[in-house]
């Protein structure tokens, strides 16, 4: 991973102020009749970020997109792009999808059935008026980018799904767009090509030197593409940071629970006699207040197998990663996964111990709210 | 926006304006003295209520016969292990794009009888005493009509059964019912909507039917609800006439209604359909051959047969027999005083030619102002979900002309564009006229594959123009159009094929300026020429045909990247 494309600095302190934030989110919201798909959103991305729009099914990922794109007007708040308010809500601005300098690429492609993918890619530039040489040649150019030039003259039924993304790509790229805008653009495509295509993306945002924006509910793609994530729920931003921010200080459970490889553990307990209680066993000690609910975060490295572990947990799988091994199991209501050296003895469907710092990695509030200092 | 504004006010032109004028003009003194002789006056029997039995009785007849027939021969070919299947399915679905009085006029080249004078059919020209029961009236128009609709049926039916995947079927079987059982308890209910809404449509279109009831049972003075509008309007007693159409129209709106009542209820079926796998079919076993001859029988004599029997009585030298030799005269012969008072054969006859090349004009036109007219509906109703209001309208208004039968929106339009309004000339006798009515009466098929074909494109291909900068006349024209041009074609040939064969509305429009097809057809039939009246059918069904398989060419052509 390039490290230039990775910063672990907290992202509004690095807006240039030569050219300003990218993208400038401000209040944004959208309601459909009495529901908020987005519900007051505020971030802002400097020229050259990418920025990931993570959670899960349904938090407004792609509503926020749309926004930007403009194929949606915001109800409330306001959208900025290079400084120049693009949306309002208020006072209803909407500059059309065209004039925004932005691509998108469609989650089902959306090639135009009937055309080639040369014309595919060319037609946006007929549009913008282009002429015949100029679109000829910076057609030839982005197909030669995305290495599809041999399919130029194929219609979009005629290729793979794989290159028909590729064809989505070249097309958005044509009109050299200053923002690029994706929407779960791998959720397609197999394992393998996944893997390949992030890399290959990434090339592309980097060769283009244009913001990007991208949707996904996949956690593994935030975290290795990002340098902007905002990690949504329920039409709100749960947190925006960095990918390292969400890993080492998670805002809240949710975070917590969302991102990381395995995500952290999220453990219910109640503060009885100035110790963390878990169903009658003991965690440790706490500094606050008798009878409070908590939530303790535990990462899978910070437990380990132990027979005389003070958590019993039921175990119902276990994998391999990297080289170690992933056993997980329930401890009541919750998940508990753990990070071994070497394959862990414990059968499936058996009971087994796992011991448990003296210090849980985060402390939240019954709400998920983040209660230590982060 | 603006696009659903404007095509919001040139529907409510096409089918409100028209209805408003029937309606008003019923209202004004002699309207109402109008209402009084047809709803309750000693002519009220007479007028009203007799036809209204009639057509009451033809209707349920044709609806009855249309379920049994065309359900049935849809079962046997989608269901069962019924040989011939192919060419079966192909004959059942082609009476609907025949006109309607093509199976009226074969009827009477077969089973006229002597009772009015003047020409007999083949049977009784063969020594056959024919009774009246069979040569005219309520069996005759309703068999013919039958054979026209139950087409309808089959085409809708077989769809239902062949969406019912195999996995359901077997789901039954595995369950430990037999095949037969299983036919009767999953595979029914599931086309149950198909069966009831075919048969309602053929019990509105049985009650309104011109052709029939005026080929087989005006000469009778066996009246419907249709042929006493059309003997109302043509003797000047027009208010009689309005008052019949929106009679006429209350008992069709009220048939449909209830049909949407009857099927909306049991929509959700229409969603069970099961997914992928082979059907197997139910064997027929020793009943095999029975079925197959039956079903073969069935759609030859519906098909095969009247189209021989109008193209062989063409040629015949005397009138309905095919004993006494056969000439060319009626299709290209000379003027000839020995033959039909000194008429040419129709190849000839400047009329007929003017009257072929209108028709055909006038079948272009209609279709090409529905098809951009249900583009419009199309794309307003799937697209601008931003308007309900619009959008409803817009649904409504291009549902309405269906409750109209043919005959009622001709006196409709007679009624509002016969005189002129403000500037603009009376619209009657005028081709205008006719494309506008045609319009107005073809406007529910032309939107409903307007709203198909449109729906089925994906929203995010035009919202991929849309982050291109394309604006709408650009994206309808690049986008929209070429990719609904399928379903676009097949609605404008349907829409063609409809205003070629139609009688009923254009009954009443047409005048000599602008003679059409189906016109000079009834002419001749109901003036005794039958030899031309039959050759004009067969030129008509020959453009109809002509034009589907046409069609088929085109819908392949106009788009190249699909089965490549
Ligand atoms: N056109 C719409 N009308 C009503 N509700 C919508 C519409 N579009 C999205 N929503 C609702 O807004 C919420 C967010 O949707 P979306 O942005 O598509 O979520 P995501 O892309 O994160 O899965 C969902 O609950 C969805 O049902
Ligand atoms: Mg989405």
């Amino acid at each position: 991973m390039n490290h230039a494309l990775r910063s672990d600095s907290p992202p509004d302190t690095e807006a240039g102020p030569a050219t300003g934030p990218a993208i400038e989110l401000i209040g944004l919201r959208r309601d459909y009749g009495d529901t908020a798909a987005v519900d007051g959103i505020d971030l802002s991305v400097p020229v050259g970020s990418f920025l990931v729009l993570l959670g899960p099914s349904g938090c407004g990922k792609t509503t926020t997109l749309r926004m930007l794109a403009g194929l949606e007007s915001p109800t409330g708040g306001e959208i900025r792009l290079g400084g120049r308010t693009v949306a309002s809500g208020q006072r209803g601005v909407t500059v059309p999808p065209g004039r925004r300098g932005a691509g998108l690429v469609f989650q089902s492609y959306a090639l135009w059935p009937h055309m080639t993918v040369r014309r595919n890619v060319e037609w946006p530039l007929k549009i913008a008026k282009l002429d015949k040489t100029r679109r000829t040649a910076r057609a030839t150019d982005v197909l030669r980018l995305l290495d599809i030039a041999e399919l130029a003259g194929r219609y979009p039924g005629e290729i793979s799904g794989g290159q028909q993304q590729r064809v989505a790509i070249a097309r958005m790229l044509a009109p050299e767009p200053a923002i690029l805008l994706f929407d779960e653009p791998l959720s397609n495509l197999d394992a393998k090509l996944r893997v390949e295509t992030r890399a290959e993306l990434l090339r592309i945002h980097r060769a283009t030197g244009a913001t990007s924006v991208y949707v996904t509910h996949d956690q593994v793609e935030a975290m290795t593409m990002a340098t902007h994530v905002a990690l949504m729920r329920h039409g709100r931003i749960e947190q925006f940071g960095s990918p390292a921010d969400l890993l080492r200080r998670p805002a809240s459970a949710f975070v917590a629970a969302f991102v990381g490889t395995p995500p952290a553990n999220v453990l219910a307990a109640v503060v009885t006699r100035g110790r963390f209680h878990r169903d009658g066993v003991d965690l440790g000690p706490s500094p606050l207040p008798d009878g409070t609910d908590v939530r303790l975060m535990y990462r899978a490295e910070s437990l380990t197998l132990d027979p005389a572990g003070a958590l019993e947990i039921e175990v119902i799988e276990s994998s391999p990663l990297a080289g170690r091994w992933l056993l997980s199991g329930t401890s009541g209501d919750d998940r508990v996964t753990v990070v071994e050296d070497d394959e862990p003895e414990p059968v499936l469907g058996s009971p087994a111990r796992v011991r448990v710092p003296d210090r849980p990695d985060a402390v939240f509030d019954a709400d998920g709210a983040r209660m230590d200092a982060a | 926006m603006l696009l659903g504004a404007v095509t919001a006010l040139v529907l409510a032109v096409l089918v409100v304006a028209p209805l408003a004028g029937l309606v008003a003009t019923t209202l004004r003194p002699d309207g109402l003295t109008a209402w009084g002789d047809v709803v309750a006056s000693p002519l009220s029997r007479n007028l009203f209520y007799e036809p209204l039995t009639n057509s009451l009785v033809i209707g349920f007849a044709t609806a009855a016969g249309s379920m049994l027939l065309g359900g049935g021969l849809a079962w046997l070919v989608v269901m069962t292990d019924v040989r011939f299947k192919k060419t079966i399915g192909l004959l059942a679905a082609i009476p609907f794009a025949l006109p309607s009085f093509a199976l009226a006029l074969a009827w009477e080249t077969v089973f006229r009888n002597d009772r009015i004078g003047g020409r007999v059919g083949l049977l009784h020209g063969m020594g056959l005493d024919i009774p009246d029961w069979l040569a005219w009236g309520a069996l005759p128009i309703s068999a013919t009509l039958i054979a026209h609709y139950y087409s309808l049926t089959f085409v809708l039916v077989a769809a239902a059964l062949a969406g019912v995947k195999g996995d359901l079927l077997e789901a039954g079987e595995v369950a430990g019912a037999s095949r037969a059982r299983v036919a009767v308890s999953i595979a029914l209910p599931v086309v149950m909507p198909a069966l009831v809404s075919s048969a309602l449509l053929a019990f509105a279109e049985g009650v309104s039917n011109f052709a029939s009831p005026a080929l087989l049972g005006l000469p009778v003075r066996y009246q419907t609800l249709s042929t006493r509008l059309y003997g109302s309007i043509s003797t000047g007693q027009v208010e009689r006439g309005y008052v019949l159409s929106l009679l006429l129209i209350a008992v069709a709106a009220i048939v449909l209604f209830l049909s949407t009542r009857l099927v909306g209820g049991r929509r959700s079926y229409a969603t069970i359909t099961g997914k992928g796998g082979r059907r197997r079919t139910l064997e027929l076993g020793r009943y095999r051959p029975a079925a197959t001859g039956v079903a073969l029988t069935a759609v030859a004599l519906t098909t095969v047969l009247p189209a021989a029997v109008l193209l062989l009585s063409s040629f015949a030298r005397r009138t309905n027999s095919f004993t006494d030799g056969f000439t060319l005269h009626f299709w290209t012969g000379a003027s000839d005083p020995a033959f039909a008072q000194g008429q040419r054969g129709v190849l000839r006859n400047p009329q007929v030619i003017e009257a072929a090349a209108t028709t055909v004009l006038l079948g272009l036109a209609v279709a090409a102002a529905a098809t951009v007219l249900g583009l419009a509906v199309g794309y307003v109703v799937t697209r601008l979900r931003g308007a309900p209001l619009v959008t409803q309208a817009l649904t409504l208004l291009s549902f309405l002309p269906f409750l109209i039968p043919g005959i009622a929106l001709g006196a409709a339009f007679i009624a509002q564009f016969g005189r002129p309004i403000g500037p603009l000339p009376a619209l009657y006798g005028t081709f205008a006229i006719l494309v506008i009515a045609g319009a107005a009466y073809t406007l529910p098929f032309a939107a409903q594959s307007g709203r198909t074909s449109v729906g089925q494109i994906s929203g995010e291909l035009e919202e991929s123009a849309v982050m291109a900068g394309a604006g709408m006349t650009r994206r309808l024209g690049r986008i929209v159009v070429p990719l609904a041009a399928r379903g676009l074609l097949a609605g404008g040939v349907l829409v063609f094929v409809k205003m070629v064969r139609d009688l009923s509305l254009v009954v009443l429009l047409v005048t000599p300026a602008t003679p059409l097809l189906s016109v000079v057809t009834y002419r001749y039939a109901s003036e005794g020429f039958a030899q031309f009246a039959n050759a004009i059918t067969v030129i008509i069904a020959a453009i109809s045909v002509g034009a589907t398989v046409l069609a088929r060419r085109l819908q392949g052509a106009a788009q190249p990247w699909v089965e490549r």
